[in-house]
């Protein structure tokens, strides 16, 4: 309740504008994701697809991390997506709900933010989550519950003034008709917006820099500019179509390699965020070395891009890709030294080591759970990796023992023998269980009788096909088309048509509009036909 | 006794063969449309030109097999696919065409050849049209229904099905496409939901006979598609596999279809009541196709495709030597750069051989 009555108090023009306090919470949870997605883009397909994603992840409550050191992790990262992630992890997870969000307070404030709701807003999360008494709350010192009002009011002010400094700036450039300095403009009022946390006016601004671009530099710090905004605002298609706009443009600029690192890693994020998996791990995995010092922390860290990379590749490589592409990749090897735990992962994998994997991928869940852009991804990551185990597991036997199988994967026989029924249904293991013994069969296919098979089924399919249309041909040279009443052919053939007319499927009346006149002949014929029939059984 | 009366007529006689309908009607208006068969049987063998020829009575001869329920007479005369349809010497029109093939595909799917069937039916309903025909209507619903029974799923209609035809099928054959949609996915809730929605309308069409065997059926395509996954099974967890688990009397049910789809051939698998309940052990298929049976069966194969090939060449020549096909591919645009001397004389010739055929 304190927070309310603060909000009344903070006078002045922050009350007026208090409307802005509680519409704008924090950008960055998942629900001010979708709303904000929406405005941004004005809808489409891209658009749809998103949000129906999005509309099936559960929130995931997480008990308690198990290796996450909160402090060393979030130290990692810089910018919004600091405060994001913090505010994420406050939503999901109870233990470490107040210290993130102290954590997070605190980091506003050091910053200078001039994001002045979203700073509200978490204060008032901290004092709900002190009132229901989450883990911790004891410890919560007071200058962190109340809102500081003076700094508030003053950093409200400047945001104000700077905004409408750099509106009149640009006004006034757009009359002089300079380009360069309106693109500068644009880009400065754009960061103003980002920093004030309206990420829709800053993609407004940052795209209408567009027009402005006079050489490839400019392209690409454009692209960059929109690339951020739309990472944090959970709009990926744009930031893949963005990504290739920037790759494609000739690069000029003198951090050439960092710039590309930047780019891979941002078309990454889209692809995981768009479950293509495939391509997210080959993003990742060609980073190179360049992001290795936490370079592109305001939106991802090097240890994202070890564990990112890591699990998709897992998820959708084949064991000679594997080993081609992630451990003999020396560009990645750096990013994995610094999660060790997913080089012993790949490693385990790889030399078929499943039960340490599993145990590993177990460990790791929750915190997975608890990572801004993997967490709607770990169901879909680790049962891919599971499957994969399971096929990799059978493919060098020719019987196994499902007891034994049921041991390395830690889980029952009746589990598995579920798991690879769906599997050998799908046609990723060739094999049949004794269902009897426990015991699974690698399928013994006969090539000789299935291409017998198939020929004849072939042979039957052509000889069919082309009767039908010699039958066709022939049906249409001789107008044996079936015609609208009116257009149909007189004389003797309508006589027969009666006759023919009379059984039990003729047409009940008119059930459309449209059938109708043919309905309606057909019940001329009808009578036609009956009257027939009775004239000729009184002649019989 | 009017219909052998026509027996004793000569056939060849013209008033006969211009106004069949009389006899006709005494055929099918006779109290026991069983006399009327043979006759017309007869009649079709004197009557065709060839084997695969339509002719108007074949129609007739099917509706009065159905009404009679006697199909030993027609079986012959249905096997020969129809490969010559010809108003000019049969005096037959679409409607003959239509009939023949939805009664013949009714016949199929009473004697339970639903393969034919499913081929007759289509047959009618990918004639060609330019609007649609009740007959084509009610085809296509029967079609839908024994291509689940034979293939469990609904084969796409040929490319060149009429377009006003599909119009007016998705109008009218609704329930009976919802009802294919559930079975493709195999579930046996979803199935059963559509079919009580669809019931009233199936039994009104006649065909929900054949829906209730759609249901049996789907059991037997549960039980095959076990035999890829498993090699031995109990009779207990096929039951419940297969959704029947919640029923009385599954695995007594369960056990009769095991046993007489391995008496029909559908799967190689033995049964053995060793264990409590019963298991099953599903086999491969014993045919190796290294035997003369499958050498005859593919020669037998090839004939009929050559025979197909060189009636489509046959065809293709007659084709090239119309003088319509001439003036069309003349003005081709990419037939332009040719020669004119060229084209003037194979024109000519196209024109000759049209003006001598008239």
């Amino acid at each position: 309740m304190d927070t309310s009555t603060d909000n009344q108090n903070l006078g002045g023009n922050i009350t007026t504008d208090s409307e802005m306090y509680t519409d704008q919470p924090a950008a960055g949870t998942p629900s001010s994701l979708s709303s904000l997605n929406m405005a941004a883009d004005g809808g489409g397909p891209d658009n749809n697809g998103n949000s129906k994603r999005k509309r099936f992840v559960k929130v995931v409550e997480v008990d308690a991390p198990n290796n996450l050191d909160l402090d060393a992790y979030i130290a990692n990262y810089k910018g919004h997506t600091k405060v994001n992630r913090l505010e994420f992890i406050a939503d999901r997870c109870p233990a470490l709900q107040i210290d993130a969000l102290k954590l997070s307070i605190t980091e506003l404030k050091n910053t200078q933010t001039l994001n002045i709701p979203r700073y509200a807003n978490l204060v008032k999360k901290l004092n709900e989550a002190v009132k229901f008494g989450a883990p911790g709350s004891a410890g919560v010192p007071s200058e962190l519950l109340n809102i500081d009002k003076a700094w508030a009011d003053r950093q409200f002010q400047k945001a104000k003034q700077q905004t409408d400094l750099l509106e009149g700036e640009l006004k006034n450039y757009k009359r002089n008709s300079i380009k360069e300095s309106i693109r500068m403009g644009n880009i400065e009022l754009g960061n103003h917006y980002y920093a004030c946390g309206d990420l829709t006016s800053a993609h407004r601004a940052y795209s209408r820099t567009r027009d402005y671009c006079t050489t490839s530099k400019h392209v690409v710090e454009m692209c960059m500019n929109i690339i951020k905004v739309s990472i944090e605002l959970g709009n990926f298609p744009h930031v893949a179509t963005f990504v290739i706009k920037a790759e494609s443009s000739p690069e000029v600029a003198q951090d050439k390699e960092l710039n590309k690192a930047k780019l891979k890693a941002a078309s990454g994020l889209a692809h995981l965020d768009l479950s293509k998996y495939s391509v997210a791990a080959r993003d990742f995995l060609s980073i190179g070395e360049e992001l290795v010092g936490h370079q592109f922390n305001d939106v991802l860290s090097a240890n994202d891009i070890a564990v990112y990379g890591g699990l998709c590749a897992l998820a959708s490589f084949s064991r000679a890709e594997l080993k081609r592409l992630v451990l003999d990749n020396v560009g990645f090897r750096q990013y994995l030294e610094l999660e060790p735990h997913i080089r012993d992962l790949i490693q385990g994998f790889y030399n078929s080591n499943y039960a340490q994997c599993l145990d590993i991928m177990d460990k790791w869940r929750n915190d997975y759970l608890l990572d801004l852009h993997l967490h709607s991804h770990v169901e879909a990551l680790y049962t891919n990796i599971r499957k994969k185990a399971l096929i990799q597991f059978t493919s060098p036997f020719l019987t196994v023992d499902l007891t034994k199988m049921a041991k390395s994967f830690s889980t029952t026989v009746p589990d598995l023998e579920k798991e690879l029924v769906s599997l050998i249904i799908g046609g990723q293991i060739e094999a049949r269980i004794d269902s009897q013994q426990k015991i699974l069969w690698a399928k013994q296919t006969n090539k000789r009788s299935a291409i017998f098979d198939r020929s004849t089924t072939m042979g039957q399919d052509y000889e069919r096909e082309a009767k039908g249309l010699v039958l066709r041909i022939q049906m249409i040279n001789h107008g044996l088309i079936v015609k609208a009443p009116g257009s149909a052919k007189g004389g003797e053939g309508d006589v027969a048509d009666a006759v023919f007319e009379h059984h039990h499927h003729h047409p009940r009346g008119g059930r459309s509009g449209r059938e109708v006149p043919m309905f309606t002949d057909a019940r001329a014929n009808m009578t036609n036909f009956l009257s027939n029939f009775s004239r000729d059984r009184h002649r019989g | 006794m009017k219909g052998t009366m026509f027996m004793t007529k000569d056939f060849k006689d013209s008033d006969l063969y211009r106004s069949p309908n009389k006899y006709l009607v005494c055929g099918t208006s006779a109290p026991q449309p069983i006399i009327a068969i043979r006759p017309l049987a007869v009649f079709i063998q004197r009557l065709q030109a060839s084997p695969g020829q339509l002719t108007m009575i074949h129609p007739l001869l099917a509706k009065t097999c159905l009404l009679a329920q006697s199909f030993k007479d027609i079986v012959p005369i249905i096997s020969n696919d129809i490969s010559d349809v010809n108003p000019l010497h049969t005096h037959i029109n679409y409607k003959d065409f239509l009939l023949y093939h939805y009664y013949g595909g009714m016949i199929y799917a009473y004697l339970k050849k639903f393969e034919r069937a499913v081929e007759f039916f289509k047959l009618a309903v990918s004639a060609p049209a330019e609007v649609a025909s009740a007959i084509q209507i009610e085809a296509f619903k029967k079609y839908v229904l024994t291509s689940l029974l034979q293939y469990g799923k609904v084969p796409v209609l040929p490319k060149y099905t009429a377009a006003a035809v599909q119009k007016c099928l998705k109008v009218h054959c609704g329930p009976y496409s919802d009802f294919a949609a559930a079975y493709e996915k195999k579930s046996n809730t979803a199935i059963k939901a559509e079919l009580e929605k669809a019931k009233a309308l199936f039994i009104r069409d006649k065909n929900f006979g054949l829906a209730k065997q759609c249901m049996e059926a789907l059991h037997r395509r549960n039980i095959q598609d076990l035999t890829r996954t498993y090699l031995t099974l109990s009779i207990a967890d096929i039951t419940s596999l297969i959704g029947l688990g919640s029923e009385p009397d599954g695995t007594r049910r369960v056990e009769g279809i095991i046993v007489r789809m391995i008496e029909s051939g559908d799967i190689y698998a033995t049964v053995s009541h060793e264990h409590a309940g019963g298991m099953v052990s599903f086999l491969d298929d014993p045919n190796h196709h290294n035997n003369t049976e499958t050498m005859d069966k593919i020669n037998a194969h090839i004939q009929r495709a050559t025979t197909i090939t060189a009636n489509l060449v046959a065809m293709d020549q007659t084709i090239s030597s119309m003088p319509g096909y001439f003036n069309k591919s003349a003005h081709l645009p990419d037939r332009a750069g040719y020669p004119m001397d060229e084209a003037d004389y194979s024109m000519h010739i196209g024109y000759e051989t049209y003006a001598d055929d008239g």
